[in-house]
């Protein structure tokens, strides 16, 4: 399998399971959701296709970084390869990390400062979903993001796009994959509709 | 009768939800006040709160958010260096850990010239079965490892003799044994309480941390030497009067201070390259001064050579927070609890003024030149 359909199949797979944390569904629901993407996974075409276009690559030792760009919308994977289960697993523990406390309030340097600060928006806070299916360890994201794709705005009129963050590590493979998905906020179609449908 | 009783329901209901709505309401954006794009330091902004560090140019744009409350920046590696729910992190732009060490800071964190991570943690111990909380400061290397760790716990019987000797420092007289243990236990008691917060039992509050650069003072007074720690002690609780002392790099022995009588905190004081000292102080709040100002004093004569006053509306809390910074122009920026980042000529002329109604906790704000962060703002 090469390296693009590998991504592809993460990001059908991640897909389902950003579907699954926005509604919630129940654990056999989603199961059958992923049964369901790998009964598809052969239909899948080995590039991006539709309006995306390869607009960036950068290789380091053991990794790769591809950007597409539509007229609306703008991907990111970035891939490791070769890496160990548990380097993989800390990695993705501690990007979950960062990016559960983009939303947190720390402790004030001063406990008798009082505030009124109005936090972060429950509905603009990250929406998080793990998961194991066979080989495959997903942590996926809903968030939003500012005009620079820059995650951690909480104020609707500096938020620009809907954001998928998924990071996909599979363990046979041993390959750590990392989806950035942004488009813009108020198109009316959801994250996985947009994402199957431009993989296929 | 009941058309009245009516409109009475009516209004009452409309005041309900009107200030239920204030309440609930979500978070603003920033406003950008005054531009004057001429006189202002170009560059961007860091501003730091409760929840993040967010990196901002001169027109508001959003440049970065950072996870942490904290952050700083290794220079020469494109790395952030933050405080993240307890623990000393350093990642890249694309969030990929690079070291993560469990670690509570408070108040400071420094990348130094040479690449280490200085910065203030929590420590507690128990001392006749009452918790006291203390500061240390804790040195890392650029791999995460632990270089030295310094306590006022470890050495608060050297810092008690130090300030009793001066009674401009210390406000009490000590009853009875001058055991470390005892002393530090009775204080605790005695200025706190056994019913208030644990955290407050503290007596060596240190709130700033600044490894001293090449300056002028130190072609004077080797005590200004490049190397030396500018370290900050405040009037937490009321025990010591606020004051800043300069100590060696490895002994942490005293070698100058400068007590500030008027204040309740002082906070950033920096080395300039001038040789003088910038702080932000905020008045002491038991006094009928509203205010909080930025000295610029020479260490030599202890006299202040520069001074600018914030005369604050009546708030809350306005005795603590706040941070200035002197910008390569000679403008200095500066930030309060109110919410408002702003840069003033030497002059005193306002040139840039920003302000976020969200937040009381608007912790610092620091200057950073566009070069230095071209790796983190561009697509590099």
């Amino acid at each position: 399998m090469n390296k693009n359909l590998r991504i592809s199949l993460y990001l059908l797979l991640a897909a389902f399971s950003i579907n699954f944390a926005i509604a919630q569904k129940a654990d056999t629901t989603f199961s059958r959701m992923l049964d369901s993407a790998m009964l598809s996974s052969a239909k899948i075409s080995c590039k991006l296709k539709g309006d995306f276009k390869l607009t960036k690559q950068q290789d380091a030792p053991g990794t790769r970084k591809l950007e597409f760009k539509s007229i609306t919308d703008f991907l990111v994977a970035k891939t490791w390869y070769n890496i160990d289960d548990s380097i993989a697993l800390k990695m993705m523990a501690d990007k979950k990390f960062l990016i559960e406390n983009l939303f947190k309030t720390q402790p004030s340097p001063y406990p008798d400062a009082v505030s009124n600060q109005v936090e972060c928006p429950l509905r603009l806070k990250p929406v998080p979903f793990d998961t194991i299916y066979s080989n495959l360890k997903v942590s996926s994201f809903r968030l939003y993001a500012n005009d620079r794709y820059i995650y951690g705005e909480c104020t609707d009129d500096v938020i620009i796009y809907t954001s998928a963050y998924i990071l996909a590590y599979n363990i046979k493979e041993k390959t750590l994959v990392e989806i950035k998905y942004f488009t813009p906020k108020l198109k009316p179609v959801n994250i996985p509709e947009v994402l199957i449908r431009k993989v296929r | 009768m009941k058309t009245r009783i009516f409109l009475k329901f009516l209004l009452i209901s409309f005041l309900f939800i009107i200030s239920f709505h204030s309440i609930a309401q979500n978070p603003t954006r920033p406003t950008l006040l005054i531009y004057d794009s001429t006189r202002v330091c170009d560059g961007f902004i860091m501003w730091q709160d409760k929840t993040k560090c967010q990196l901002i140019d001169r027109n508001d744009n959003v440049l970065y958010n950072f996870p942490g409350n904290l952050c700083s920046f290794y220079d020469n590696e494109k790395k952030i260096v933050t405080h993240v729910a307890g623990n000393l992190v350093v990642y890249n732009k694309d969030l990929d850990v690079q070291w993560k060490t469990s670690t509570y800071i408070d108040h400071e964190l420094q990348v130094t010239p040479d690449n280490k991570v200085l910065v203030l943690s929590v420590d507690y111990d128990s001392i006749n079965h009452m918790w006291v909380r203390f500061d240390a400061i804790r040195c890392f290397d650029s791999t995460g490892k632990e270089l030295y760790k310094w306590s006022t716990l470890a050495h608060c019987r050297y810092l008690l003799d130090f300030v009793m000797k001066d009674p401009n420092i210390f406000r009490y007289k000590i009853q009875g044994s001058h055991d470390p243990d005892s002393v530090l236990c009775k204080m605790a008691a005695t200025l706190t309480g056994i019913d208030r917060n644990f955290q407050d039992r503290e007596l060596f509050h240190m709130n700033s941390i600044q490894v001293i650069p090449t300056n002028e003072s130190e072609k004077k007074d080797s005590v200004f030497r490049q190397g030396n720690i500018l370290l900050s002690f405040c009037n937490y609780n009321d025990s010591l009067v606020t004051f800043l002392a300069i100590v060696n790099p490895v002994s942490y022995k005293i070698l100058w201070y400068y007590v500030q009588k008027d204040a309740k905190q002082i906070h950033t004081p920096r080395m300039l390259p001038n040789g003088n000292i910038l702080m932000y102080v905020n008045s002491d709040c038991r006094s009928e001064v509203d205010s909080s100002f930025i000295d610029e004093i020479n260490p030599i004569t202890k006299q202040v050579v520069w001074n600018y006053v914030e005369r604050f509306p009546k708030v809350q809390m306005r005795c603590s927070h706040g941070s200035c910074q002197r910008l390569p122009n000679g403008n200095t920026l500066i930030s309060n609890i109110n919410g408002y980042i702003y840069e003033v000529t030497p002059d005193k002329k306002i040139v840039w003024k920003w302000h976020t109604n969200d937040t009381k906790h608007l912790y610092r704000a620091n200057w950073y030149p566009k070069d230095k962060l071209n790796w983190l703002v561009n697509d590099e």
